[in-house]
């Protein structure tokens, strides 16, 4: 009977498990779901639409602070420049139709703008990384070189001072021993 | 005769400079010397024929005039450089043109462009003038035609006896992006051409 009561609750407490996965699993399932269908709305809020003349300019000012900051770690930015021109002159290009009041061929330029900024961005942040690791790299491998010379250069300098020494006292002086110069 | 003393303290200072030139990489990638050089941006202006000579002065409607803008950067790294492109009468040249502040004249188009430590930007620019109009001693400029594209203006210049000519000013004015203040800041430079206004034959 005990028996019998005892297997009742473990078969309760497996089925109240088995519920809670499931439901653990819907809920997933429907985050998921949620995420998918507002993915959209996301990329529109962000898209270019809302991205003005001045919002172009200032994602270049921001690609070329990276760009900056990556040449201060010692990365060659030199691939940068032609690309971050080509994204100048849409900007340039933007600013004019803004100008003219051709809110189409603004908004087109800006867009094509934007891109290339968050593209020099991303490759500036690249090089700046590779730039720093290298710069770590050359920095650990030069100063162990430095210190093994300097090691060897005391060693050597202390035995060759000992040889000496010893040439000096039998030659010039013409001891068989040392001094009391060490 | 040289004694002990000496060599010993002849192979101490051989040794010592020995070890200050194994060490110098090291040194010199931890020790950093303040550059001497004052950074600076130059811009300058050339005639169609990349001289200082032929200038174009009398322009007319229907003409296309061209000269050539150079920026030179001697900043120490790459910048991020804005030219902006200005048209105004005497008057104003005067109320606004000048190295310590930008003018307040609205551009008729802006070239950004992007340049390297040590390298020079070059751009031809074509120009000029549509909807002139001549009164008795007066003129008034409604476009200006900056690489084929049509820019509406409100310019107008009155007769200068003494020189006998309507003057207009077009001028460039340089910018350099801060990436501290996050903009666009006026450079203190700017260059451009007088051009005297004449009527079409």
């Amino acid at each position: 009977m005990v028996v019998h009561v005892i297997m009742a609750r473990r078969l309760s407490m497996e089925t109240n498990r088995c519920v809670v996965v499931t439901l653990r699993s819907k809920f997933l399932v429907f985050v998921f779901l949620v995420f998918l269908i507002s993915v959209p709305f996301i990329v529109e809020s962000y898209g270019f639409d809302d991205v003005s003349v001045a919002g172009a300019e200032e994602a270049l000012g921001s690609s070329y602070g990276a760009v900056l900051a990556a040449e201060q770690a010692g990365a060659n930015v030199s691939s940068l420049v032609a690309q971050f021109n080509v994204g100048c002159e849409y900007l340039s290009q933007a600013y004019m139709w803004d100008s003219l009041g051709n809110s189409e061929n603004s908004s087109y330029f800006v867009g094509l703008s934007y891109t290339i900024a968050g593209d020099v961005q991303s490759e500036a942040l690249a090089l700046k990384d590779e730039a720093i690791r290298a710069s770590g790299d050359n920095f650990f491998t030069t100063t162990v070189v430095s210190i093994v010379s300097i090691v060897a250069i005391i060693v050597l300098s202390f035995v060759v001072w000992r040889v000496f020494k010893r040439y000096y006292f039998r030659r010039v002086v013409g001891l068989n021993q040392g001094g009391s110069v060490w | 005769m040289v004694n002990l003393r000496s060599y010993r303290n002849l192979f101490i200072t051989v040794t010592l400079v020995l070890v200050v030139v194994a060490a110098s990489p090291v040194l010199a990638a931890v020790i950093s010397f303040p550059d001497g050089s004052e950074p600076f941006t130059e811009l300058w202006i050339l005639d169609s024929g990349h001289t200082t000579e032929n200038y174009p002065f009398n322009v007319s409607v229907g003409g296309v005039y061209k000269v050539f803008v150079d920026v030179a950067n001697r900043m120490g790294g790459p910048e991020f450089y804005l030219l902006q492109v200005k048209f105004c009468n005497v008057s104003q040249y005067v109320m606004e043109v000048g190295d310590s502040e930008p003018s307040s004249l609205e551009s008729l188009y802006d070239f950004y462009f992007f340049l390297g430590d040590e390298n020079v930007w070059e751009s031809g620019v074509t120009f000029g003038f549509q909807d002139v109009s001549f009164g008795e001693d007066t003129v008034a400029v409604g476009s200006v035609v900056v690489d084929g594209v049509v820019f509406p203006v409100d310019a107008s210049a009155l007769w200068d006896s003494e020189a006998g000519v309507f003057y207009f000013h077009l001028f460039f004015e340089l910018w350099r992006y801060d990436t501290a203040l996050q903009g666009f800041q006026f450079d203190h430079r700017s260059v451009g051409v007088w051009v005297n206004m004449t009527a079409p034959l």
